[in-house]
């Protein structure tokens, strides 16, 4: 087999669950060493498609084909046997092992019946000099950036020999420099002949990445291309099914009184002499790369994490630190970059999460007011349009989207004067962020201080008003949001430099050649 | 090059925090209650109690340990380990009237116990990796099934008809020396058989995976269902080696053996080491472990201490043991 030829073939794929045709006769094949994304919203059918490919779910008809053989897989070990790997969205690793063993899950070297442990790590080793890993085989995995547990993940794909890696949403939670890192890996795998199927929502990663693009709508593939074939504008609008005219909403609002003061917050090695204010009606916009300390900012003024010195006012009032309850009270609401683990619990109802930072004032000596607390849940899902078919659903079963959604009524129940979103679309479809922005202009033109806070540069442009940057823990910029300011000014600013017009030049030539390699 | 090479530097010092963390709440007890130990009591009466306790309880511990390591729990190991006696005593019994033979009745009368204990953990097994019952309650509700068994048959002492025959496992001193019977050699055999069991097959370093991450091993093509379901029935076997050795220790089987047994197996599981989430530990933690309590307990008799103290004292330092498990320990949870 050599480049470019065709070595998998799904023709018609039908998977039934009771009451939807989740894949509803998807067709696409994988040439070898091509990089082929796989786009649509949530819900279209990406992740049962991926089930179906790697032996998880059985499929109801049409055909899949390897090498010009019909394949049955009746687990996903028969599949990565046939050279089909997944690296999960949810890493699989296992954090007490090391390396290497977490590297051959499943698939140790054994030698006359016991696991052949010097094999073990002398290969685990070379997997690791491949991957550009400089780190031991011994090293605990649990002690390894998310990024570099990924970077394990692929690598127990290469022990297997794979001939495809699925790759589903692997740079949501990778910081700039890991992502790089990705994509060089990306492409030497590709230099070795072996496929890839990326999916992800970010879809500049899709249209830099990618050799061929599926978009995936309603369980049906739309349409298949070549990349240079597309526009991002195209690729939204097949993945929709209707053109989107504005991805962001930002409609002007009436910015008056200050209602969030931060004055000289400092939390010794993590941020320092912090200063800023966020007025009614006003969004502000938190930018700078992953570990800069813009989420751990938010979490001090929330009282999450306790800071050394400095005050945090709402509405003129002094809020006494390290202390969420109080923040609560004064008027905060929260909601955090990781909305599975610290925003939502995911298996109890929309009712209870919706309503849960509200309960004090649902209780009148303790006991809760069921009805109001049933109203409140109501009129906050219904006005953002959640996709649901009865508040008690449990919170686990809804999409990435309508999951944001409900975090935010959850702050919302308890009508905030401030409001922090920290990553607020993060994993999130782009019909359902175009909703969430639209959300949080309809609230700052209620009068709300809103604080957005983003890795992705767009995004803060799109609906703030004014941009902080963030680097190294100190505030380097606050750039008002006007046609005049550009991408590089902001960039620069968090890359601790000031607007400079030779920096911007660099960045570029740096751009020119990305796109041209 | 030379990044790899500090690169390298930093995970070797990570390591030994690591290694230190892993045990030092464990290695701290160890040279304090040693050297307190050796003051108080040297190699008397003290020495033989220790070891006849750890001989006896330690089977029992190491099963249990197993079964945590893959994230779950037997609380009924205190019951089946009863079963399992009172079982070798009706084999030993039925095969001495039957021929006459003290040593044939023995070699049946243990192969009886091994094949209840495996019985009672493959059960276990059943509601707890098939049809997936909370390990929690599935062995709750065993334990009360087992000891239903057990009170059935021995309500009062239930003799074998060979006493002398039955104590030579738990009793004969090799060497002359009372502490060194047949029983702990056994149990030390075990330990070295399930530590490079553990370390060096396949099966051994999937209990690991599974524990520590089950969706990763069921991914990676590990059936988790079987591992576990196997570990109840290794848990279940080496219960029964400890129940047999309490009947070979006493001469009888009696309804109180394997009473509280399964908070005093948990309790030498996580001073040694074992972690409730599953994932760690490793046979010769769960010999320490057992050694630790026995030796605590011990010094505490040796002092006259009253048992309203000693449990007071053995609650309070299994708290401590978590509290510094938990304080050296860099993540939020376990």
């Amino acid at each position: 087999m050599s480049r470019g030829d065709t070595f998998i073939e799904l023709q018609g794929i039908v998977k039934l669950f009771p009451g939807v045709r989740a894949l509803d006769g998807v067709s696409f094949d994988i040439r070898e060493g091509e990089v082929h994304s796989l786009c649509g919203e949530n819900g279209a059918g990406k992740s049962t498609l991926i089930k179906v490919m790697t032996g998880v779910h059985a499929r109801d008809g049409g055909d899949y084909k390897i090498d010009g053989k019909t394949v049955n897989f009746g687990s996903t070990t028969e599949a990565i046997a046939a050279g089909v790997s997944c690296v999960y969205q949810e890493l699989s690793i296992a954090p007490q092992l090391d390396v290497a063993k977490n590297l051959f899950i499943g698939n140790l070297p054994m030698k006359g019946g016991v696991v052949d442990h010097k094999t073990l790590y002398a290969k685990a080793t070379e997997i690791l000099q491949e991957l550009e890993m400089p780190i031991s085989a011994k090293t605990i995995a649990g002690d390894l950036s998310v990024g570099q547990q990924q970077m394990i993940e692929i690598g127990r794909a290469l022990t297997r020999n794979a001939r495809l890696i699925i790759m589903d949403e692997p740079t949501s939670s990778l910081s700039e420099s890991e992502t790089e890192t990705l994509f060089n890996v990306i492409k030497k795998l590709v230099d070795k002949n072996i496929a890839i199927i990326y999916i992800s929502h970010k879809l500049d990663e899709v249209m830099f990445l990618s050799d061929r693009i599926t978009v995936i709508r309603d369980g049906q593939n739309i349409i298949s291309k070549n990349k240079d074939e597309f526009t991002q504008e195209e690729l939204i609008a097949n993945m929709i099914g209707r053109p989107l005219e504005n991805l962001y909403v930002k409609e002007p609002a009436e910015i008056t009184t200050p209602m969030l003061e931060v004055k000289n917050l400092t939390r010794k090695g993590v941020f320092q002499d912090i200063s800023f204010t966020v007025r009614k009606g006003e969004v502000v916009g938190f930018f700078g790369l992953v570990g800069a300390g813009r989420s751990e900012i938010m979490r001090a003024v929330f009282g999450v994490d306790h800071y050394e010195s400095g005050e945090v006012l709402v509405d003129g009032n002094r809020l006494h630190g390290g202390n969420p309850a109080a923040a609560i009270k004064a008027g905060i609401g929260f909601c955090t970059e990781d909305r599975k683990k610290e925003g939502l619990a995911l298996p109890l109802s929309i009712l209870l999460n919706a309503t849960v930072v509200k309960l004090d004032q649902l209780a009148t000596a303790g006991v809760i007011n069921r009805k109001k607390q049933r109203d409140d849940a109501d009129h906050y899902v219904t006005a953002m349009r959640t996709k649901t078919p009865s508040i008690r659903q449990a919170v686990g079963n809804l999409s990435g989207g309508n999951q944001q959604k409900v975090v935010l009524a959850k702050w919302l129940t308890m009508t905030p004067k401030v409001l922090i979103v920290d990553a607020p679309t993060r994993g999130i479809d782009v019909g359902s962020k175009s909703e969430i922005y639209g959300i949080l202009s309809d609230l700052a033109k209620q009068g709300m201080a809103i604080i957005v806070v983003s890795s992705e540069i767009e995004e803060i442009m799109g609906v703030c008003d004014s941009v902080i940057t963030i680097f190294e823990g100190k505030k380097t910029a606050q750039l008002a949001i006007n046609p005049a300011l550009t991408r590089e000014q902001v960039l620069a600013c968090a890359l601790g430099g000031e607007y400079n017009p030779d920096f911007h030049e660099e960045l570029e030539e740096k751009r020119e050649v990305e796109s041209n390699g | 090059m030379e990044e790899k090479v500090i690169a390298n530097t930093v995970d070797r010092r990570k390591q030994m925090v690591r290694l230190f963390k892993d045990n030092n709440s464990v290695l701290i007890l160890i040279l304090i209650l040693a050297a307190a130990f050796i003051v108080v009591d040297g190699f008397g009466n003290g020495f033989y109690n220790v070891m006849n306790y750890t001989a006896m309880y330690g089977p029992v511990c190491l099963g249990l340990a197993i079964v945590m390591i893959t994230g779950n729990i037997d609380l009924s190991a205190g019951f089946q380990a009863g079963l399992a006696g009172v079982t070798s005593v009706i084999c030993f019994n039925a095969v001495y009237r039957a021929s006459g033979s003290a040593v044939a009745a023995l070699i049946v009368a243990i192969l009886g116990a091994v094949i209840t204990g495996a019985i009672t953990g493959f059960i276990n097994g059943f509601f707890v990796a098939k049809i997936g019952v909370s390990s929690l309650i599935a062995t709750i509700a065993a334990n009360y099934a087992y000891q239903g068994v057990v009170f059935y048959f021995a309500q009062s002492s239930f003799s074998p008809d060979d006493a002398d025959a039955i104590k030579l496992i738990a009793r004969t001193k090799l060497g002359g020396m009372r502490w060194l019977t047949p029983s702990l050699l056994i149990f030390l055999a075990i330990v070295a058989v399930v530590f490079l069991w553990m370390y060096k097959s396949k099966f051994g370093n999937n209990i690991y995976i599974v524990g520590d991450n089950a969706e990763a091993a069921s991914y990676a093509g590990i059936s988790v269902r079987n591992t576990v379901w196997v570990t109840y029935v290794i848990c279940g076997v080496l219960s029964a080696i400890c129940g047999f050795f309490m009947v070979s220790s006493a001469g009888y089987a009696i309804y109180t053996q394997g009473n509280s047994l399964s908070t005093l197996t948990i309790s030498c599981c996580v001073i040694g080491g074992i972690k409730m989430a599953g994932g760690k530990g490793t046979a010769i933690h769960v010999l320490l472990g057992v050694l630790i309590m026995r030796v605590i307990s011990q010094m505490m008799s040796a002092m006259f201490l009253a048992q309203s103290y000693v449990n007071l004292i053995t609650g309070a330092l299994l708290i401590v043991v978590l509290i510094i498990d938990r304080l050296t320990s860099n993540k939020a949870t376990d």
